[in-house]
């Protein structure tokens, strides 16, 4: 059956009698939403699908294609590569991540405001920064070189340390919001018991962040296999599946062959996918709504060797961003050391220059501004209309997608799909809007999350009060609904914004000579060999994000102040 | 004439049937309890009232209006939930007008008579001033006054309360139930309530409609659904009952066990039927003299005290299953009732219900 014909019988499913005004405007509204995700995600996805059962001809051929991959042994061995790399890579930052998250929520250690903040700064930069960084450190001409004992960082180690340095931040929120739902008493039982902290440890913590910890585990492995920007920089002869789809496309023009690698890429993402949403499901009925917080108790020699812990980590982090920051300010490494702001006349180099900071900027400003308004009123369609089920769950699953999508196959998807001659929306192709509705889609997932569980926590008799009161539910939405939900419309702004900003994968197959972006510039100066611009421009990107959640920050806080008097109430 | 009359309602969820064949009239200026278990129907049924969620076959008639197929805003109706509903984000002013500045009437509209209309509401709430304050500045019995003004505000025909009160603690659940009966009162309001308070229902309703598994038990005054209830399950949801096992032995007795009791009720019965006899436990008297019929030999295996009365668990000569008898503290200290005491009992046979098994 058709999406379409679902969507009629849905409407037309709710409800015998004639639809009324304020249902036709929400049908109107699901219907709206689910094409937006039908052509932003959906055909693109089957377009990239079908093209990998096609030969160069557009002749179906099956499986041929496949065949052709796994018989060919450099492309198979990618597979290897990258499933040895997300493996290994997890399981260090679960490790470092669960050690520092204990250590945030568990210990009285001092300057934990300090240490969390640091230690979440990875996330405002592309992955692409700290490989750069460690191509100063580690690299040829790398100051630190001799400690590698004559290995090199080009290829798995550096790509490990990359990623796991970028992936850390992700995996400590999970783990700190994990250990933070804990229930007190369980804790207290077990000391009543006297029970050993060890086997607290084991019989309690760890049950209790099973799921986070699992979690955990599926996003950094997902962000990890499809991760483009570190294997490029420095994975020297070591491929991975990211960069074979880009040199499948953009090398061989081979676009078949990329649409394979990219199903195989889909697998492990979807499988991660799968997984996560199951854990979700478990973990519903974990915490109940009587349990205690827990809170630490100082222990001096707890504390002290939390911190300990935590000290290497910070270290790191300041050293891998700051060698980039110095890098960038450096004349030319390693021999004229003196400082001066050389790297950053972009418009000297090539990768396109100041304006493609500009555009980097646009795009994510449109991005956030767009994205959040449309994904929360799509949420709050599939949260709050009564009836119209079999849409509204259309919507949601559709919504769903986006999150088992690895970048790099959307944005070949969106080749496939948009510049194909027949479709009308070719006059896309090429410009800033594909890039917007691009980058929507790619992270949608986790915004309408965001947005269903801020409109979860409203009491869900709004809407049946206001028809009693004859009052239209879009008055409703926009008097009520949305003031209430604007801390959560603003998170998803900013998310949207940073990852916009940082974003390699996707756009790096859509963009034009117009509409060249930082992030990919930063790419294509490395590979000219400009790496002090391009770290340059990782780190102006980097300050951009951190300036604009410093204006998040105070613009919520301000907001707060201003028109959510009643909350302080 | 009925203000709102159901016909023949049914609602199901899939699989599941959550009203079966509901049929119930309700006379203009009545206060309705729907009461029932969780799960038996009646929010169900109210919502089905407001249009929030459609019933699969059956009509709605209020004020002889067809109203079966209309959309929840082109019925007549305010309604408050166990929630409040309050907008959190707006005033207790704003709250109480958002229906009004809605209004057809463009008199009613206007800024004035909004106002005004707020101001008179908080009066009637005992909330005067309270205009711009927020929810969340109000206690809890507060916030479900203002709701309650909210629903009032556009006078609508009909009040739906949907457990109103079962978010309160107890004080202010008793002094709230005797407020919103005489708000009621007052106003004349057709006025539905869902509970499954048997206290709440019994003190404030006109007419209780007693619900389970999506059927209605019985429809009758607070007094007809307590002494004579027409059901098993009725006997036992409302109150405190006695159940023994028996059969019908002849036109007005029964054998509990060994032993046989004279009743009132259970004519039309075939003898050897299996039945529930049933006795609410302040029914069973201490026998000093007077009439002989169901007069038992007991001791008290079990005593407890309870303020006002005492509960004491018998053992009944002849009926091998446990009875349990309230006495007041005259009786208990008259007849020196206490653990392991022998008496005599009275049962009333007036007082006595048949239950057909459901075998």
């Amino acid at each position: 059956m058709s999406s379409r014909s679902i969507a009629m019988n849905a409407v037309g499913g709710a409800s015998r009698r004639f639809l009324h005004k304020d249902q036709w405007v929400q049908a109107a509204g699901l219907l709206i939403a689910a094409a937006f995700l039908l052509v932003a995600m959906v055909l693109p996805l089957y377009a990239i699908l079908s093209k990998s059962v096609q030969n160069k001809a557009g002749d179906f051929v099956g499986l041929e294609n496949f065949i052709a991959y796994a018989s060919s042994p450099s492309l198979f061995d990618s597979v290897l590569n990258s499933l040895f790399i997300a493996s290994l890579t997890t399981v260090i930052v679960i490790t470092l991540a669960l050690l520092a998250a204990y250590a945030l929520t568990r210990s009285c250690m001092p300057f934990k405001g300090v240490i969390r903040l640091l230690m979440m700064g990875p996330i405002f930069a592309p992955s692409l920064l700290p490989a750069i960084s460690l191509v100063y450190l580690f690299g040829n001409q790398g100051f630190l070189k001799s400690w590698l004992f004559g290995e090199s960082i080009y290829g798995p180690i550096g790509i490990v340390i990359s990623l796991s340095f970028w992936c850390f931040p992700h995996a400590l929120m999970i783990l700190i919001t994990a250990l933070s739902n804990t229930d007190a008493r369980l804790y207290e039982s077990a000391k009543a018991l006297r029970t050993s902290g060890w086997r607290t440890f084991f019989t309690v913590t760890l049950p209790s962040i099973k799921y986070g910890l699992i979690s955990a585990s599926f996003v950094v492995f997902t962000l990890v296999i499809t991760d483009f920007g570190a294997p490029k920089v420095i994975g020297g002869q070591y491929d991975v599946l990211a960069t074979d789809i880009y040199k499948q496309v953009i090398g061989q023009q081979n676009f078949q062959m990329g649409a394979v690698v990219s199903v195989i890429l889909l697998l492990p993402a979807m499988l991660a996918f799968a997984a996560d949403r199951w854990v979700q499901k478990k973990q519903v009925a974990l915490v109940t709504s009587r349990a205690q917080p827990y809170r630490a108790e100082p222990n001096r020699r707890k504390d002290v060797s939390m911190l300990a812990l935590c000290l290497p980590i910070i270290a790191i982090v300041i050293g891998v961003l700051g060698t980039a920051v110095y890098a960038s300010f450096v004349t030319f490494w390693p021999y004229n050391l003196s400082l001066s702001l050389n790297n950053y006349q972009f418009d000297l180099m090539d990768g396109g220059g100041w304006d493609a900071y500009f555009n980097s900027i646009e795009m994510a400003f449109y991005t956030a501004l767009f994205g959040s308004f449309l994904i929360f009123t799509n949420a709050y369609l599939v949260e709050k209309v009564q009836g119209m089920r079999a849409l509204r769950g259309l919507v949601h699953l559709f919504a769903m997608i986006p999150l088992a999508v690895p970048g790099l196959v959307l944005g070949l998807a969106y080749i496939f799909f948009f510049n194909a001659p027949n479709n009308p929306l070719n006059s896309l192709y090429g410009t800033m809007g594909i890039l917007v509705i691009c980058t929507i889609a790619h992270y949608y997932t986790v915004c309408h999350l965001t947005s269903i569980t801020a409109l979860k926590q409203i009491d869900k008799e709004f809407e049946a009060v206001s028809a009693s009161l004859k009052v239209p539910f879009y008055q409703t939405f926009l008097r009520v609904t949305l003031p209430l939900c604007l801390p959560a419309l603003l998170e998803v702004g900013i998310y949207l914004f940073v990852n916009a900003v940082n974003t390699v994968s996707a756009v790096v197959f859509l963009y034009s000579a117009n509409t060249t972006l930082a992030s990919v510039s930063i790419l294509n100066m490395d590979d000219a060999g400009d790496i002090a611009p391009a770290a340059a421009m990782g780190v102006l990107l980097m300050l951009t994000c951190m300036g604009v959640k410093l204006l998040h920050w105070l613009l919520s806080r301000q907001l707060i102040n201003n028109t959510q008097a009643w909350r302080k109430a | 004439m009925s203000y709102l009359s159901i016909q023949n309602l049914k609602k199901h969820f899939g699989e599941f049937t959550a009203l079966q064949d509901i049929s119930l009239d309700i006379k203009e200026g009545e206060f309705v309890c729907f009461l029932g278990p969780s799960g038996c129907g009646k929010t169900t049924l109210l919502r089905a009232i407001a249009g929030l969620d459609q019933q699969s076959e059956g009509s709605i008639h209020q004020a002889g209006r067809d109203i079966s197929q209309l959309p929840p805003d082109q019925r007549d109706f305010g309604i408050v939930f166990q929630s409040y509903a309050l907008f959190p984000n707006l005033t207790v002013a704003d709250n109480i007008a958002y229906g009004l500045k809605n209004s057809s009437d463009a008199k009613v509209r206007q800024r004035d008579a909004i106002t005004q209309r707020v101001d008179e509401l908080l009066e009637l709430i005992g909330l005067a001033g309270a205009n711009h304050k927020y929810p969340s500045q109000l206690s809890g019995g507060q916030q479900q006054r203002v709701a309650l003004a909210r629903a009032i505000a556009t006078k609508p025909g009909l009040l739906l309360l949907d457990e109103p009160l079962s978010a309160l603690d107890a004080r202010v659940r008793v002094h709230l139930r005797r407020e919103i009966k005489e708000l009621q009162r007052t106003l004349g309001i057709t006025t539905i309530m869902v509970t499954h308070d048997q206290e709440e229902a019994l003190t404030m309703a006109d007419k209780i409609v007693v619900m389970n598994n999506g059927v209605i038990e019985q429809v009758g005054t607070p007094e007809e659904i307590y002494a004579a209830p027409a059901s098993a399950f009725v006997a036992s949801f409302v109150g405190t009952m006695n159940f023994l096992n028996s059969f019908v032995s002849d036109t007005n007795r029964v054998q509990v066990d060994e032993t046989y009791l004279s009743c009132d009720a259970c004519g039309d019965m075939e003898q050897d039927t299996q039945v529930s006899v049933a006795i609410r436990p302040e029914d069973i008297r201490v026998r000093f003299n007077g009439d002989a019929t169901n007069t038992l030999r007991a001791s008290v295996r079990g005593f407890e005290y309870l303020g006002a009365f005492a509960r004491a668990e018998l053992d009944v000569d002849g009926i091998h299953q446990p009875i349990v008898a309230d006495f007041s503290m005259n009786d208990v200290r008259d007849h020196n009732i206490c653990c392991g005491a022998q008496m005599h009992l009275d049962i009333p046979k007036h007082r006595l219900h048949v239950f057909r098994e459901a075998s």
